[in-house]
C-alpha cells in the first residue's frame, strides 16, 4: 500500500500480489540452484567426485575437460551466477523494483542458454549425465519460468 | 510504487533480444575454443618413464615380491591417471625398488562407448604397445594426452600418432591395433574387473584386500606393508 501525495490511501499496489506469489518462489529456485553449486564446487575443491546415487556419469562429466572454462570449475561460475540471480530475486521481492526483476530475467535467459550448451556436451560430447548437473539445469529453466511470468504479469 | 511499473526501462522484448544474441555470442564463442581443434599432432610429452630393470611387460617389480598388487584401471579415467602419475611413482619407489611389491596392471573399457569405444581402443593400443615391450612408455603418453571422456582423444589415428612418437615398429602396431587379438585381451580384463565386483577405475586387488578408487601411496602402503610384514601390533599398555 503506497501513500499518494494528496494525503489519502491509494489503491493496493497491483503490483504486490505478483510479487506475492512469484517473489519467493523466484529466490528459492536461485537459493536451490546455488546450494546444488555449491555442492558440485565444494566436493570438487576436496578432490572428491559427486555423489551419483543410482545414475552414473557425475564423475566422468565432474572429469571431463569441459568442467573448467578459463580456468575456474562450471561449478565456480554456476555458483556465482546464480549468487546474482538471487540477489536480484531477493531485490525484486523486497523492493519492487522493476529493474531487478529484469535483471533477473535477462540472467536467467542466459543461464537457461548456458545449462542448454552444457546439457548438450553432457549428451552428445562426454556421453554421460550428471544428475546434479540436470538438477541445476532445471533450477534455472524454473527461474526462467517464474521469472517470464512475473515479466508478463508486471 | 508506480516505479514498479515503470515503462522508462527497456521493454522485456528488447532485453530478451539483447540477451539471446549475446548468449549465442558467448556460448558460441565457448563452443570454438572448446569442441573446435583437436589435431593429431597436439601431442604432450610424459614424463621420464620408469627404469626399464623393473619393468616386465605390464608389470612393475620383481616376480618372487612379498605382495603383488593388481590395478585394474581405464585410459580415459582422469583419477586413473592420478594414480599412475602421482601414486603410482611412490609405490614404486618406495615398495617396487626394494622388491617388496610387484604391481601388475590391466586396462579395462568401463567409461567408453559403443563397441569400438576410446577406453577399449586406448587399452588395445597399450597392449599393442606391450607387445612392443614399451607398455610403460606408451601408457604414460596416453594419460598425457587424455582430455576429456570420448571425445576423440583415443580415436585411431591419435593412438597411432603416439606409437609414433614412443617409437613403436608403426607397421607392426597398426595391425595389431587393426586386429582382434587386443581387444580380447581388454575384454577379458573387463569381464575380470566385473567379476571381482568392481564398477569403478582405479581399483586394486593388494593381496587378499579389493580396493576401489583412488587412494594415497600412504594409504596403499599401509595396507602392502600389512600384507608384506603381517599387521602392526599395537603398544603394550602400562
Amino acid at each position: 500500500v503506497s501513500v499518494v501525495s494528496s494525503g489519502r490511501l491509494a489503491e493496493p499496489d497491483p503490483v504486490t500480489p505478483v510479487r506475492g506469489t512469484l517473489g519467493l518462489p523466484l529466490l528459492l529456485l536461485a537459493l536451490a540452484s546455488m546450494a546444488v553449486a555449491g555442492y558440485l564446487l565444494g566436493v570438487r575443491m576436496l578432490g572428491a567426485a559427486p555423489a551419483c546415487g543410482p545414475v552414473a556419469g557425475c564423475d566422468t562429466v565432474a572429469e571431463s575437460s569441459y568442467a573448467i572454462v578459463f580456468g575456474i570449475p562450471v561449478a565456480a561460475w554456476g555458483l556465482g551466477y546464480s549468487a546474482i540471480v538471487a540477489l536480484a530475486a531477493f531485490a525484486w521481492w523486497r523492493t519492487a523494483d522493476s529493474r531487478a526483476l529484469m535483471g533477473a530475467y535477462g540472467l536467467a535467459l542466459l543461464g537457461t542458454l548456458g545449462v542448454a550448451y552444457l546439457t548438450y556436451l553432457e549428451l552428445f560430447v562426454i556421453h554421460a549425465i550428471c544428475i546434479w548437473c540436470v538438477a541445476y539445469a532445471v533450477f534455472v529453466v524454473g527461474t526462467l519460468a517464474v521469472a517470464g511470468l512475473a515479466v508478463r504479469r508486471i | 510504487v508506480r516505479a514498479t511499473r515503470s515503462s522508462s526501462g527497456p521493454s522485456v522484448g528488447l532485453i530478451t533480444v539483447a540477451v539471446l544474441i549475446l548468449g549465442v555470442v558467448v556460448i558460441g564463442a565457448l563452443a570454438l575454443t572448446q569442441l573446435g581443434g583437436d589435431d593429431v599432432g597436439d601431442l604432450r610429452r610424459p614424463a621420464a618413464p620408469y627404469p626399464a630393470a623393473l619393468v616386465d611387460g605390464s608389470t612393475l617389480g620383481d616376480e618372487d615380491a612379498e605382495v603383488t598388487m593388481i590395478v585394474y584401471s581405464d585410459f580415459q579415467c582422469v583419477v586413473c591417471g592420478r594414480y599412475a602419475t602421482e601414486v603410482e611413482p611412490l609405490l614404486v619407489d618406495r615398495y617396487v625398488r626394494a622388491g617388496t611389491l610387484r604391481i601388475e596392471h590391466r586396462d579395462v573399457a568401463i567409461l567408453g562407448r559403443g563397441s569400438e569405444n576410446e577406453s577399449r581402443l586406448a587399452a588395445a593400443a597399450a597392449s599393442c604397445a606391450e607387445e612392443q615391450d614399451a607398455y610403460f612408455a606408451y601408457h604414460d603418453w596416453l594419460f598425457a594426452n587424455r582430455n576429456a571422456v570420448n571425445t576423440g582423444d583415443f580415436r585411431p589415428e591419435r593412438l597411432r600418432a603416439i606409437a609414433t612418437e614412443v617409437g613403436l615398429d608403426r607397421e607392426t602396431f597398426d595391425a595389431c591395433l587393426a586386429g582382434d587379438e587386443a581387444r580380447s585381451a581388454v575384454d577379458e580384463a573387463t569381464s575380470e574387473f566385473a567379476g571381482r565386483g568392481f564398477n569403478a577405475t582405479p581399483s586394486m586387488v593388494i593381496g587378499d584386500q579389493q580396493i576401489v578408487g583412488l587412494q594415497t601411496a600412504e594409504q596403499l602402503g599401509a595396507i602392502i606393508e600389512a600384507q608384506a610384514f603381517g599387521p602392526v601390533s599395537p603398544a603394550p599398555s602400562p
